[in-house]
């Protein structure tokens, strides 16, 4: 694309993530111009057009024909991504698709396919490795400053009341606790450690009626053993209550041969409030989308960036594909008695490099009891 | 209750011994009555009977043939447990054991049977159980307050024991012929306790990675990440070992964090403690001594009453067949499955 001009880029998928999490995020990066919104539900589409005063489209046929774009951001269901994606991409735009990558390893590889036989690129929005938070821990780690980790600890706890019947619920679709909050875990690990999973058990709990009735889960305990014996525990959880999300959400404690880290939301919610009706309350100061607004602005520019000086992604989309083949493991395990080998086929930039060569059907069989 | 009893210390090797020694020292319903040492802390022994104006004994046959002697602490080394009690046992003397109960569930099963036998009171050292916070969320839990338990995840770091200052040297935990395992077994089974007691169940299943991983020089495992699942379908987990650094502000990290259907309990140092800031640096201290006052205080009333104590043989022998179970886990990348151990425990007739 030209360099002097905007990257025009349209949103797909008007959503909630798409909405509140992309959509505010572009009013602050240089360089670039929300030109369109698409959702196959006009009245979402219409709302974001409100919002963004573009054009609304409830087809990506009818959007690429009529406005030029350089790229597309895709803010649809995971079980949708492939078909969304494989489509801008062989129109020949770029794409940043929000995560996972896609609800199967099949759809994320016919994805990362489409990208190559396209010469477009492909990011994918591994948020978390965006978030300010998460890079200075990284950075404390490679610095060496509590040795070689040996364990990393990840809680990501909140109340998400989605509707029953939607597809966050339904891990065929790319939804439940695991895919959706648990997959933020794994690739940090990942990344973290810079090593590939070799071993993932979960076990989990369906404790809302939504999660039972989708045969799905709100509650998840994920431990995945790393290449070089790195061993990552995460807490995945949408049963936690509505008050935990926003000052409470998250925490990170790295375990390492010569020190330790430890990052709670806790020691940055800075406030709390004594009211005589109310108790102690922890003041929405630092509500979940506050906490992740600059890393969404961060990730899109880095997008933007990436593409107009044609550099690498600091998260390559074989990193969301690795992210995905782990939470589709955990997802197994969670499902069983059994330890689960992610199936780990080619590696990005988030792990060091030499592939393990499992594929689904093995992973099942090597299963061990 | 005003009856005393007369409590002896059969071994001086554990470094909790000087805090237990302390405790019945000063306790209202409690007496003294010596310390029988003759291992690796014999002259920390020998000056602590001293302190405590008590008699000392070379062997622990001396003491347990004290006339006045109703019931023992025992502080030896692990792996003599079972020899003791059973010489406890059969004097008619009762037991407070220092965790773990044993290295092995066949000690442990001899353990509980000598003591049936002798018809003697065994109770199991486990700190959480009398740490206030847990013990008001046990509560919440039977009143059903708290709606139903979801999930525990346990935190149980310290340092390397022979980092420990004082009189007592503590190599010997280093050594897993005497201790049958490291720092996840050490510090933390007082949590697998803690998660069963918690769960109110049986744990079903066990996952586990266990392992020298902080620090290469060791001979036993310093570290290790437990999943367990309960019959009762909550899962717990816990991470344990000897992770915090010398620079961590406290010796202990320990915390609960307990999620319900209807409540988060977030619990943090449940032992309390409190900063001490110097010239020369900083020091936070924990405020240990109630733990120990309580525990000793169970044990003195089920001695008086008759009554079951409330941490049993029993109990002790699940928190090792659970920690038993995470380093065969972690051994052999299984889940393992625990309901037959379980079940040779009888807990069903419980």
């Amino acid at each position: 694309m030209p360099q002097n001009r905007e990257t025009r880029i349209a949103l797909v998928g008007c959503g909630s993530i798409g909405v509140k999490g992309h959509i505010p995020a572009y009013a602050g990066i240089p360089n670039v111009k929300l030109v369109a919104v698409c959702d196959a539900i006009e009245h979402l589409a219409d709302a974001a057009a409100r919002l963004t005063g573009t054009p609304a489209y409830t087809r990506l046929d009818d959007l690429l024909e009529s406005v030029d774009v350089d790229a597309v951001d895709i803010c649809t269901p995971p079980r949708t991504h492939a078909a969304v994606a494989i489509e801008a991409m062989e129109a020949g735009k770029h794409v940043l698709c929000e995560k996972p990558i896609a609800h199967s390893l099949d759809d994320a590889d016919a994805m990362l396919m489409a990208a190559e036989t396209n010469n477009v690129r492909m990011m994918i929005g591994q948020v978390r490795r965006f978030d300010h938070r998460y890079v200075a821990l990284k950075d404390q780690i490679d610095a060496g400053r509590v040795g070689r980790p040996v364990f990393i600890r990840r809680a990501e706890r909140q109340l998400l009341p989605f509707p029953p019947d939607t597809w966050f619920w339904d891990p065929k679709a790319g939804g439940g606790v695991i895919l959706d909050i648990g997959i933020h875990a794994l690739d940090l690990f990942r990344w973290m450690f810079g090593q590939d999973p070799v071993e993932i058990r979960a076990v989990a709990r369906a404790v809302h009626r939504s999660a039972r009735e989708a045969g799905s889960f709100d509650y998840a305990m994920i431990t995945c053993k790393f290449s070089e014996g790195g061993i990552g525990f995460a807490e995945a959880s949408w049963a936690h209550p509505e008050s935990f999300g926003s000052g409470l959400y998250a925490s990170l404690d790295v375990v390492g041969t010569e020190g330790k880290l430890e990052y709670s939301d806790r020691d940055t919610n800075p406030m709390l409030v004594f009211g005589s009706d109310t108790g102690v309350t922890l003041p929405r100061y630092f509500t979940l989308m506050s906490a992740t607004e600059h890393a969404f602005e961060a990730q899109i520019a880095h997008f933007v960036d990436s593409v107009r000086e044609s550099q690498e992604f600091v998260v390559d989309a074989h990193d969301a594909r690795a992210a995905l083949a782990m939470a589709l493991a955990a997802q197994q395990s969670a499902n069983s008695d059994h330890v689960v080998i992610p199936e780990i086929t080619t590696t990005g930039n988030g792990a060091t490099r030499g592939s393990s060569q499992t594929t689904a059907a093995a992973s099942l069989e090597d299963t061990r009891l | 209750m005003s009856k005393v009893i007369s409590i002896g210390i059969l071994g001086y090797t554990h470094l909790h011994v000087p805090r237990f020694a302390a405790s019945i020292a000063d306790h209202h319903q409690a007496r003294l009555v010596g310390i029988a040492d003759a291992g690796v802390n014999v002259a920390a022994a020998r000056d602590a009977a001293e302190h405590h104006k008590t008699r000392f004994f070379d062997t622990y046959g001396e003491l347990l043939d004290q006339e006045d002697l109703d019931a023992v602490y025992l502080g030896n080394e692990p792996v003599f447990h079972r020899e003791a009690v059973a010489m406890a046992a059969s004097r008619g003397v009762h037991v407070l054991c220092d965790k773990p109960i044993a290295t092995t569930l066949d000690d442990a099963d001899a353990i509980i049977e000598s003591a049936r036998s002798g018809g003697i009171k065994l109770m199991v050292s486990f700190f959480p159980r009398f740490q206030l916070p847990l013990l008001k969320v046990k509560e919440a839990l039977d009143s059903g307050d708290a709606g139903d338990l979801v999930s525990v995840y346990a935190v149980k770091y310290g340092r390397v024991p022979t980092k420990a200052v004082g009189p007592q040297s503590a190599d010997w935990f280093l050594d897993p012929t005497l201790t049958g395992g490291g720092g996840f077994l050490d510090i933390g089974i007082h949590a697998m306790d803690a998660l069963r007691w918690l769960a109110g169940a049986e744990p079903h299943q066990v996952h586990a990675h266990v392992g020298t991983m902080i620090n290469a020089d060791l001979d036993v495992e310093d570290f290790g990440v437990a999943t367990i699942e309960f019959d009762n379908g909550v899962i717990a987990a816990l991470t344990a070992g000897w992770a915090n650094p010398d620079g961590y502000p406290t010796w202990l990290d320990v915390k609960f964090e307990i999620l319900t259907t209807k409540q988060v309990f977030l619990i943090d140092k449940p032992h309390h403690d409190f900063t001490l800031y110097t010239n020369n640096g900083n020091e936070r201290q924990a405020w240990l001594k109630p733990d120990v006052d309580n525990l000793l205080t169970a044990f003195i009333d089920a001695i008086v009453t008759g009554r079951e104590p409330p941490i049993t043989g029993q109990d002790g022998r699940a928190a090792l067949a659970m920690t038993l179970a995470a380093y065969e886990s972690s051994h052999t990348g299984n889940v393992i499955d625990l309901r037959q151990d379980m079940a040779s425990l009888g807990m069903d007739d419980a």
